[in-house]
């Protein structure tokens, strides 16, 4: 067992890379990894959550699959403040689970970990 | 003890260095007297098993590099199923009768899935290409 | 590649290239029953109980659940007793989660989770 950070960075049209990211993550917990992520760059747009009744656009809701967060114990969910600002996303609401986190609490946390993975 | 790696590798070999740069490691690695626990193609690095690739012979192949110098020393070089599908590569550990693909890639890539990364991934620092 | 259907109630159904329903809106239980007369299984109630159990939980997470997350979801949702591997293997031979998700109407789940 090991706590593992897992960084993500691809923007949810990128489709193919968040969404492995996601599995990756889901794979590490279900082998009993203590698994915490973070939300940075264009990872951020993840966490807007489109009206896909509304959308056209070719995108599956894999933000759904955050809610399997829980079941797996993957935890904390930090979203870098610094990419939500320069986005113009600050006053975002975000999901049950994830906080904001500031340049301090995310170096707090990657010296928590004993590995980090970006994807 | 001695330190074990498991080199994760996402970027197709054709469009990045991260097939050129793990190699280096991995020889470095091997060189100082480190283990190397596992060698994890994942996303487009997956695009290494894919049994056409032809280059003209003046072009490193280095999806091939890879595969000898694994052989030759003896390291799991795994890929994940599910990503090689994904991009019409290689299918399958069970063998599905009702898939239309179902040879896997031919040693020395093992077909895996995540969980025998995560599972790997136990002990051993992970590097990412 | 020649495109398979599953024939129900004088309909024919499209299926995926691993045989799975390709659209999720066309399930009706009598989807289930005839991917169960395919696989030779007969339903009954616990069946039952996983095929509802897989929609659920498609529903909320958008996720065919892999084996283990079956087994971890399940074990939440309804106890020890139905959420292992051996009652669920006892109820779909083939593979649990392969199974009950061909006959709940979902994707094929990923074979890596």
């Amino acid at each position: 067992m090991q706590a593992i950070l897992l960084i993500q960075t691809a923007s949810p049209f990128n489709q193919a890379k968040a969404r492995e990211a996601l599995d990756l993550a889901l794979a590490l917990a279900a082998i009993e990894h203590q698994v915490s992520m973070l939300f940075q760059d264009d990872a951020v747009y993840q966490l807007l959550a489109p009206d896909f009744e509304q959308t056209t656009a070719p995108l599956k809701a894999f933000q759904k699959s955050f809610g399997l967060f829980a079941l797996y114990d993957i935890g904390p969910c930090l979203v870098c403040q610094q990419s939500l600002a320069a986005r113009g996303l600050a006053q975002l609401s975000l999901p049950d689970g994830f906080v904001q986190a500031d340049s301090a609490a995310i170096q707090a946390a990657m010296q928590q970990a004993d590995q980090l993975i970006r994807c | 003890m001695t330190t074990r790696f498991s080199l994760l590798l996402q970027q197709s070999p054709f469009a990045g260095q991260s097939f050129a740069s793990a190699l280096q490691f991995a020889r470095a690695a091997l060189a100082k007297g480190y283990l190397l626990e596992q060698i994890f193609l994942y996303e487009d690095a997956v695009l290494a098993v894919q049994p056409g690739i032809d280059l003209p012979a003046d072009e490193p192949d280095l999806a091939a590099q890879l595969a000898r110098f694994c052989q030759q020393q003896q390291i799991p070089l795994l890929y994940c199923v599910t990503a090689a599908e994904k991009r019409g590569v290689f299918s399958d550990i069970n063998a599905d009768a009702k898939a239309d693909k179902s040879a896997n890639a031919p040693p020395p890539f093992i077909a895996a899935g995540l969980a025998e990364f995560a599972m790997r991934l136990t002990g051993t620092k992970v590097v990412q290409f | 590649m020649t495109q398979a259907f599953l024939e129900v109630a004088g309909k024919s159904l499209p299926l995926d290239k691993h045989g799975y329903l390709q659209q999720l809106t066309d399930w009706t239980p009598a989807v289930a029953e005839a991917f169960a007369q395919l696989e030779q299984l007969t339903l009954s109630d616990a069946h039952w109980e996983v095929i509802y159990f897989v929609r659920e939980f498609y529903q909320q997470f958008n996720t065919s659940p892999a084996i283990r997350l079956l087994v971890k979801a399940m074990a939440e949702k309804l106890g020890p007793e139905k959420g292992n591997s051996k009652y669920l293997f006892l109820l779909f031979p083939e593979g649990p989660a392969k199974q009950a998700t061909r006959l709940a109407g979902l994707p094929k789940p990923a074979k890596c989770l």
